[in-house]
Order: structure tokens, then sequence, then C-alpha cells
């Protein structure tokens, strides 16, 4: 079976909301400090998806990604946690927030590999909380499509999965002939740590940039605007000397104020 | 084969029939689109022939299968969309940003190489006819922009809370606008069990207010005693929680509240022992009055809150509750 | 144009795995372990299990052992992190690192592959080591008196090779009351360690004993190497510490335990002595340190008071530069001595120096963020205060500050005409 894992960096979601701002005039989200770039938290458990399905069923394992150099410490990270290999194809020039062009040059670089059993990507990556490249992916590479997947299995004949999504209200159990694009979410797994050894032979392993970039679409839609948007607010604590005093403080406040 | 449906109209994918109010919101938002292009709106409605859809009033009229789709498989959805752009070419074709269209909608553009945009909490045409979507991103932190010219096909979701003062006027249903869609090829994927817990529970977009609950309530018993017996009994609240809730098996997985879960707009949110990341309040700062209860005060649910209580919630909830019940006895 | 101050993409891979576990595994539970009154309960092994898997008490190791390879700076980056989290965790990877430091250069080629391997490859990932050195009468450094005389038993003091070991000076053999008696092939070790680090739940300790039972000065002082459970091994009192509860310390005591000759460690210069492990120490006071200033800087960018957001008072900004600059300083001094012993360009103080300095920083580091925090800083609801409790021993163990300087760095000094 070959595995491939779509990744991408995405600025450290957990640094401090107040350390963001935003470059209005350019259209660009700041933050200082800087935040650090790390490998998007979803991917972290398509890696992991990926490392448990080969221990169980043996696979090789490709870690794949669009982006500048400046994703390799992420890709590194992959190989860490079980990539076998790690392939970075160069963005493709313009795409700006076209995601249906990162979704073609995806599908360029995975047709140039082994052919592909299943493609696995992370159900969304933090920042401009889009999510559309798995799904535009899929349909690219004209796979079936599950999202999003919170526990995945092979079946023994080697040619299907058992994978349980998400809906609404609950879950659904789902039968899927391979070859499939499966978005992953939190649920499925607790991404182990790579061991120190992994993460030095990881450092030393070789990335390989192919090219396969496809060009942007003029008629994707055009961002035209930023803006902040401030959330914060004053906030009033309830005093008091113990904590059930200032739960009946609150109370008092709440039933003035026609909360309830 | 083209039906009665001139191009260049507003379409409209219903919500799930279990959603109502979220239909309602499309079609109201896509009224508005539609007066400004001069155009009309059209709703697909997934029943079969001859089926009641009492969820398409407001529009003008409407698309349907042959035979009846199943709502609950996304492909069969993602034909259906894909069938109404070919034939009667709409200008903009409008989704709920509900599970099936966050995968449907990104999904169509790629097959038809259209723009989309989604999560959005506005849209408006201008007098050149361009769209222009607004959605959040950077968990809420800002608001983009996003414009589609004439006479591209944009593809929009909308978030439910979107507009909530938009209600359609209409009274009748619609008219069935000749065009019948044939029935979508079998799913590629199979379902094999569907899980789905009873719906006893109150709907959380639906509720007046809502407590959430986070990590530091510490267990699924603690939770049960403060929180779903406890306080949100007495309020007749709603209740979900976040991540940390989830991971610890607090609040069932379809109760989460946030980027990644339910997007609720109550009048009043109460965060319990949760810290208010980010990625948190994307679902819950259209809340008017959030109230947090948490022993740190350094946490960052006190930056979005307009009242607070620092202390241990063990402690908070049950002098609230009580108090609460003194002083409202009727409930 | 070799200066070159940025860590190497493995160094800078390995320090943010260890952040990542520091962060995620120990920093949720430190406070709730350190307020464990039991001081026999607290020792969170399965903390120490999932690290040494990942490799932290493995990184000085040689791979022919299958160990890590790695040198003291990327220790030094291990231990930091991890002390961000808790300095007890930290502590115990100093000690431990210190004893493969010595392990490395004093032990024979059999002994090497024996124990190196044994921790490499120890199945339950449980593998720490212990120095029994301190008892009641002796801590152990050389004295100004050994210098004067100029001379140990087997050769010329050398003050900068000194500085980077520990040995227990001909001055205090007398007061040693752990001996080791000769019995064919044998030694017969008895006698009471304190304060040992590690002790009862590490699994070979490194220890210091007197030879013969008559005091003879310097001749009869050796090291050797006991696996924990030796037989005539046991553990008495665990010590109920004010900071860095999350490692333990106890009594060791040994009952005519026997040792065969070839466990005891021969192959050193001039006299028996350990390793200083000095500039892991220093991680450890860098760690608390930097985790007290960001305390301290988030704090008070919330903290309203006196009709602003406190890091707008400028007196508060006065405090947050000082304890900046001490933290930055501390940490390039110990880099400065881990490279220096990384790159073999001899022995040397800097050791000394990053030992001394990071501790005394980290005590006044914790103290001043504890300012920043107000009253919230004393109570225990806040992480001031057990990072300050932490911080304070810095300055006693592994060899008080004063004892540093007297017996290490002060000789050093004395030799040499600058300081660069
Ligand atoms: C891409 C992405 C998407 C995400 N999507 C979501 C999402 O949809 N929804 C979501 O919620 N999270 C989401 N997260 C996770 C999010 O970043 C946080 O990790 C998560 O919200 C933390 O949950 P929490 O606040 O319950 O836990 P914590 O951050 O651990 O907070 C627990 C809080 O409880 C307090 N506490 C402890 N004990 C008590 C007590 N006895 N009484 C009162 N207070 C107490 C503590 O002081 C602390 O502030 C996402 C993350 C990423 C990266
Ligand atoms: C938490 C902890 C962990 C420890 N772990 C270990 C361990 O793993 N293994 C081990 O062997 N030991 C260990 N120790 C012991 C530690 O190394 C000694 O406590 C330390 O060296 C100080 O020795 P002492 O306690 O005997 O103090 P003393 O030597 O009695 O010192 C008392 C005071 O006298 C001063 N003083 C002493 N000698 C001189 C001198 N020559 N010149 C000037 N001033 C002097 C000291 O600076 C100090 O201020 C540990 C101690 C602690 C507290």
């Amino acid at each position: 079976m070959h595995i491939v894992v779509c990744v991408c960096q995405v600025p450290d979601p957990q640094a401090p909301a107040g350390s963001f701002y935003v470059d209005e005039a350019a259209m660009e989200p700041r933050w200082s400090p800087a935040a650090q770039p790390l490998l998007s938290t979803f991917d972290l458990h398509a890696v992991e998806a990926a490392a448990c399905l080969k221990e169980a069923h043996g696979a090789t394992v490709t870690a794949l990604t669009v982006a500048g150099p400046e994703a390799e410490p992420g890709l590194r990270r992959a190989l860490a946690a079980g990539c076998d290999q790690a392939v970075r194809v160069a963005p493709p020039a313009g795409a700006g927030h076209d995601r249906l062009a990162i979704a073609h040059s995806l599908a360029a670089a995975i047709r140039t590999l082994p052919p592909a059993d299943l493609v696995l990507c992370g159900r969304i990556a933090a920042g401009w909380d889009m999510g559309h490249v798995p799904a535009m992916l899929a349909e690219v590479l004209g796979f079936p499509y599950a999202s999003p997947v919170t526990a995945i299995e092979a079946r023994d004949d080697g040619a299907s999965v058992e994978l349980r999504r998400l809906t609404v209200d609950g879950y659904e159990v789902v039968h899927a002939d391979l070859p499939l694009v499966a978005a992953v979410s939190n649920e499925i797994n607790e991404p182990r740590y790579p061991t120190m050894r992994s993460v030095l032979d990881a450092q030393r392993a070789t990335i390989t940039v192919a090219d396969g970039a496809v060009a942007a679409d003029a008629t994707a839609a055009r961002l035209t605007a930023l803006r902040p948007r401030d959330l914060s607010a004053e906030c009033e604590l309830i005093d008091g000397e113990t904590a059930e005093d200032r739960g009946m403080a609150l109370a008092a406040v709440m039933h003035e104020r026609g909360f309830v | 084969m083209t039906g009665a449906i001139p191009p260049c109209q507003v379409a409209v994918v219903l919500a799930s029939p279990a959603d109502p109010v979220a239909s309602a919101q499309l079609l109201a938002t896509a009224r508005r689109l539609a007066t400004v292009a001069g155009t009309g709106v059209f709703a697909l409605v997934t029943g079969g022939e001859g089926a009641p859809h009492p969820d398409a009033t407001g529009a003008d009229a409407i698309v349907r299968f042959a035979t009846a789709c199943d709502v609950t498989d996304p492909e069969s959805l993602l034909h259906a969309a894909h069938e109404v752009v070919l034939r009667a070419r709409p200008r903009v074709l409008l989704f709920a940003h509900d599970a099936a269209g966050r995968e449907v909608a990104p999904r169509l553009a790629a097959r038809l190489g259209a723009p989309v945009i989604t999560d959005c909490v506005d849209a408006h045409i201008d007098a050149a006819g361009t769209l222009t979507a607004i959605r959040p991103c950077f968990s809420a932190k800002a608001l983009s922009d996003w414009s589609v010219p004439a006479p591209h096909l944009a593809i929009v979701t909308l978030r439910r809370d979107a507009s909530p003062g938009e209600a359609a006027s209409a009274a009748s249903p619609p008219p069935d606008g000749g065009l019948v869609l044939p029935s979508a090829p079998a799913p590629r994927l199979r379902v094999i069990e569907r899980h789905a817990p009873p719906p006893g529970e109150l709907q959380l977009e639906a509720a007046e207010i809502v407590v959430a609950a986070g990590r530091g309530v510490g267990s699924r018993q603690d939770f049960q005693t403060a929180i779903a017996n406890g306080l949100a009994k007495d309020l007749g609240a709603a209740f979900g929680g976040s991540r940390g809730a989830v991971d610890l098996g607090i609040v069932p997985q379809e109760l989460q509240i946030g980027l990644t879960g339910r997007v609720v707009s109550p009048r009043v949110y109460i965060a319990v022992g949760l810290s208010g990341a980010p990625q948190h309040m994307a679902g819950c700062s259209g809340a008017r009055t959030i109230i947090a209860v948490n022993t740190d005060p350094r946490a960052p649910i006190f930056g979005y809150a307009h009242l607070g209580v620092v202390g241990d919630y063990r402690a908070v909830l049950p002098s609230l509750a009580s108090e609460l019940r003194r002083l409202a006895p009727a409930r | 144009m070799t200066i070159d101050f940025s860590l190497s993409p493995e160094q800078e891979a390995i320090r943010s795995l260890a952040h990542e576990f520091a962060d995620k595994e120990i920093k949720p539970r430190a406070a709730e372990l350190d307020r464990i009154s039991d001081p026999a309960a607290i020792f969170p092994w399965d903390i120490y299990e999932k690290g040494n898997r990942l490799g932290f008490n493995k990184t000085l190791i040689p791979t022919k052992y299958g160990g890590l390879g790695l040198g003291e700076v990327e220790t030094c980056l291990v231990v930091e992190e991890l002390s961000w989290a808790d300095g007890g965790i930290g502590s115990t990877y100093f000690v431990h690192a210190m004893q493969l430091l010595t392990l490395g250069e004093s032990g024979t080629e059999e002994q090497k592959a024996k124990w190196f391997t044994a921790c490499a490859n120890d199945p339950e990932e449980r593998f720490f080591m212990s120095l029994p050195w301190t008892e009641h009468g002796v801590a152990g450094n050389l004295s100004p008196r050994d210098f004067a005389a100029g001379r140990m038993d087997n050769g010329p003091i050398l003050p900068h090779e000194w500085a980077m070991h520990r040995t227990v000076p001909p001055a205090e053999q007398r007061e040693m009351t752990t001996v080791a008696i000769e019995d064919g092939d044998d030694w017969l070790i008895s006698g009471t360690k304190r304060f040992i680090t590690s002790a009862g739940r590490s699994k070979l300790l490194l220890t210091s004993a007197r030879k013969g039972a008559e005091s003879t000065d310097g001749a009869g002082f050796g090291l050797f190497l006991i696996p924990a459970d030796a037989p005539g091994v046991s553990y008495g009192h665990i010590e109920d510490k004010m900071g860095q509860r999350l490692m333990q310390n106890a009594e060791v005591i040994f009952d005519n335990c026997r040792v065969p000759k070839s466990d005891e460690f021969t192959n050193y210069r001039t006299a028996p002595r350990v390793r200083g492990g000095d500039v892991e120490v220093a991680a450890v006071f860098n760690g608390i340190a930097r985790r007290a200033y960001e305390e301290a800087l988030a704090y008070s960018r919330i903290r309203y008071k006196g009709g602003a957001r406190i890091v707008f008072h400028q007196a508060m900004q006065m405090a947050l530069c000082d304890m900046a600059i001490k933290v930055l300083t501390s940490r390039m001094l110990m880099l400065r001595a881990a490279w220096e012993n990384d790159q073999e360009r001899g022995f040397n103080a800097y050791n000394n120096m990053a030992k001394i300095y990071s501790s005394d920083v980290a005590v006044d580091v914790t103290s001043k963020a504890m300012q920043v925090f107000g009253g919230y800083g004393y109570m225990r609801d806040f992480p001031m205060e057990k990072l300050y409790r932490d911080a304070r021993l810095g300055p006693i163990y592994h060899a008080t500050n004063e004892m540093m300087m007297v017996g290490q760095l002060i000789p050093w000094l004395a030799a040499m005409d600058t300081i660069y």
C-alpha cells in the first residue's frame, strides 16, 4: 500500500490571541512576537494515521507539500513521525489564495509517484481556516472522499478500508474501496512524539524537490480586504470573599440584567 | 435539456430538512442578492416527484430530482448541484455551511473550476455585478472579503447565523421550475452503520442560553452533576463543550463548539473551565453576553468575557444555581 | 569567520522536541505533583519513562553502544527545556548526564560496553544513574590547601583540569565514613551517603569510598560502580525538600556490599574523580529562569493596576529588562562552556562560571518575577512560588557556589592573567 500524506505548515495556532494583528494594506496576517511555523495540527494526526496503518499492514508513506523551502522543517517532522520519504513541490507562481491551484499541484505530484492507494490530509489548516484542499484534491484525482474521518482500518483484501466519519449529530461507519482521499480529524489518534533518533535521522534525510506546480486559475475568488476583528471585551470581575460568594453575586447580576 | 429556469439566477441548495431555519436564512440572503442583480431565486429540493417542499418557501421556483436524493450522502448532493449548474447556469450558488456544504462546495468548485468562498457571514452584489462575500478567518480574529466579478459563477457557503434578522416573505410554496434532474449515480462510499444519539437534547444553535464545559470540568460525572443536571437544567439551557472537554469525554464530539465544531450565537454563553482558545472562541463569538468561570485569572477567556468569576466551578456553580432558584423561583 | 551563535537544524529540532514534551507532558502536571506531601509518592515514573523512550537519557551515550552520540550542547538544550517545565525533572537528567560523562571519561572499555549498553537498551526505560558521594562530613571539592600543597596523590594538580572535575581532597578523605575493605578479588563497602539524587529509583550507583579502615591521605580513595539492587545496598530516609520535588533524594546505605575489583573505576589521571556536569546544572537553572521571565512578562501584560497594565509601569519594565539580560547572558555562558567541552578544547572553568552564574541568576530572576506578580506571586495557585523554591537549590547543591569558587574557579583564575 502506498499512502500519501499531504501536509502544510501553519503559524502556531496556539500563539496568544494578543500577538495577532493584521496588515490591512498588504492584506496579510502578522504576529508579534512571530508565531512559530508548525506542521498543521490535523496533518500531524494524518501522519500518525499513516504510521499506524504502516505498522499494522505494511505500507510506504510519502509526505507531500506544495510550499517553499521554509516548509521543510514540517516535512522533516513528518519524516520523524513515520513517513518514509518527503516530497516538496514549489508553489505555483501567483497562486495567492487559490486553493484549487494547490490541489492541482498536489495531484500532479501524486501522479508522478507510485500509484497512491490512500491520500490522507488534515481536515483544515488553522489560519485562513478554509479546509478546501482535501475535497478539491479528491475531485481533481477523481477519488472518492471522506471527511472528517475519526477512524480508519484497512481491510484484509488490501483494496478497501473501513472508516468512521463525523456527521452533524454523530458518526457513520463507512466502507470505501481504494483509492480514496480522507481528511482526518483529531479524534482519530493521539500523535506520538518522534524519538530523538528519528528526529536526527529526519534532519539528515534528503527531501525530494519536484516540480509539477500547476498554474493558478485567474478566476479564483480574489481577496479584496482583510481587517482585524476585535472580539475582546472589558471583563467585569465579580467580587466576593469566597468562590461561593462570587457565585451568589453572579446570580444577582444575571437576574438584575434579565439574563435569566 | 434546459428547463424553464432562466440563467444568471441565484440558486440555493437547501439545508438539511432537519434545519428549516438555515434554509430560510439561505433563501433570504439569496433574495437580497437577486434583487440587486435583478434576477430570481430558485431552490434545489431533494425530495422526489410529488414530495412536499415547505423549506423552499421564498424561492421563485424549484428544481428537483426524478427520484428522491439521499441528503445524507454528500456525493449525491454534489452530483445534483453539478447538474443544476450545468443546466440552469446560475450566477451564485448558495449552500448552508453545514457538514454537507463544507464538503460539497469545494468539490463542486474543483469539478467546475469555479471560485468558492466558504463559511461566509455575509454576501452582497454591487452595481457592476461583482459578488463579495465576507468570511471570518484566523479563528475569527479577522474578517476577509473575497470577490468574484460578473459573469462568473460564485459558489458560496453561508454560516447559519449569518443573517439572523432576515426571513422569507413569500407565503406559498414555489412552483416547479420544470427542470428534473436525473438520479444520482450510486455512491462510492457505502454507509454500514449510522450512530446518532437521541435528539432529545436542546438544539445548540437554537438555544437562548448555552453552558459550555471545558477541560477544567474534569470528568463526565462532574459535568453531569454540575452542568447537565445542574445549572443548564435550571436555566433551561443547551450545553456543549470545548475540544478539551471532548478529548476527556466530558461531552460528546457532536457537541463541540468552535472552529471545527458548531457555531452558536446565543443571548448568554456561560464558559465553565475552558481557557478561551481562539479556535474555541471562533464558535461562540456571536454570543451577546459571555460569562466565564475559571480558576485562573490569566486565562484568555477573561479577555472575551463580559462577566467573569475567578474560582473553582465546583464551588461557584452550585451557589450560582441555588441563588438563581431563590431569585426566580418560577423556574 | 567562524563565530556563529545559531543552533544547527539538528539542535533546533532536538530543542523543539524537548520543549514540546515539556509543554505537553510535564507542565500540566508539575504543580500538582509538587504538592504531594509524601516525598516517596511523587517521582513520576510515567513521565520519565516516556522521556527516556524519546532518548533524553541517552544523548551522551556514543552511537556504538546504541546511544545518540550527541554532545553537551545538545544535552544542555534538552535539560533546559525539561527544566522550563520542572526543575526537579531537569535535575534528575542532569545528574544522570554527569555520570554518563564520567563513565565515558574514566570507565574501562568493559565498563563502558556493559553500562552504556544497559542504559541504551533498557526495556523498561528506567535507566538512571546516581552519584552517592556526599556524606555528613564530605561534600567534595578541592580546597585551597590542596592547591597550596601543589599536588594530589598521583601527580601535579592542573587547575584547569580540576575545574571540570570533582574529587575528595586529602584533607576531607579523613572525614569519609564510607569504607571499602579488600576481600580477595572484591571490595566490601559499608557506609551511608546523604541527599543522593535518584537514590531508590536509579539502576546504577557510582559511589565514592575510602579504601582501608584507616585514613591514609589520598592513597586510599576509590570510585565504584554498583548496581542499585546489589545485595548490601539499601535506601534510607527520603528527603522532604523545599523544591525540585519531582526528583527524589534519599540516603544510600551500604552494608558489606560486595563489589568485584573489575567494577572499580581505575582509568583516571592523578586521582579518582567524577566529571563536573556543571553546564548541565546550568541548563536546569536557565530553564527555570527563562520560565519565570516568561510568566512575569505574560502577567505584566494582563494585570491592570494604577491606571495601566503593569507592563507599562517603568519600574516593572526595568525589572523585566534586568531579568531578560540575565536569562540571556546566563544561557550564552552555558552554551559557550558546553561548546568548549564538545570541541575538546581542553579543560576549562567556564563550566564553573556557568553553574555559579546560572544558579544565582535563577534565584534573582525568580525573586524579581515573584515581585511582578505581587501578592499572587506568593500564592500556591500561581507558578511563581514553585519556580522560586525550585531555583533556590541552585547555589546549594552539586557543590555550593562558594565551594565551587574557592575550590575550582579561583585556582583557575589565579593561574591566568586575563579572561576571554
Ligand atoms: C485547527 C484547530 C482547530 C481547533 N478547533 C477547536 C474547536 O472547534 N473547538 C475547541 O474548543 N477547540 C478547538 N481547538 C483546540 C483549542 O486550540 C484548545 O486546545 C481547546 O479549546 C482547549 O480546550 P479547553 O479550553 O477546554 O482546555 P484548556 O485550555 O486546558 O483550559 C482548561 C481551563 O480550565 C480551567 N480550570 C481548571 N480547573 C478548573 C476548575 N475546577 N474550575 C474552573 N476552571 C478550571 C483552567 O484554568 C483552564 O483555563 C482547535 C485547535 C486547532 C489547532
Ligand atoms: C537536592 C540535593 C541533591 C543532591 N544530590 C546529590 C547527589 O546526587 N550526590 C551527592 O553526592 N550529593 C548530592 N547532594 C549534596 C550536595 O552536593 C551538598 O549538599 C553540597 O555540596 C553542599 O554540601 P553540604 O550540604 O555538606 O554543605 P556544607 O559543606 O556543610 O556547607 C555549609 C556552608 O559552608 C560553606 N562552605 C563549605 N565548605 C567551604 C569552603 N571550603 N570554603 C568556603 N565555604 C565553604 C558552603 O558554601 C555553605 O554555605 C545533593 C544535595 C541536595 C540539597
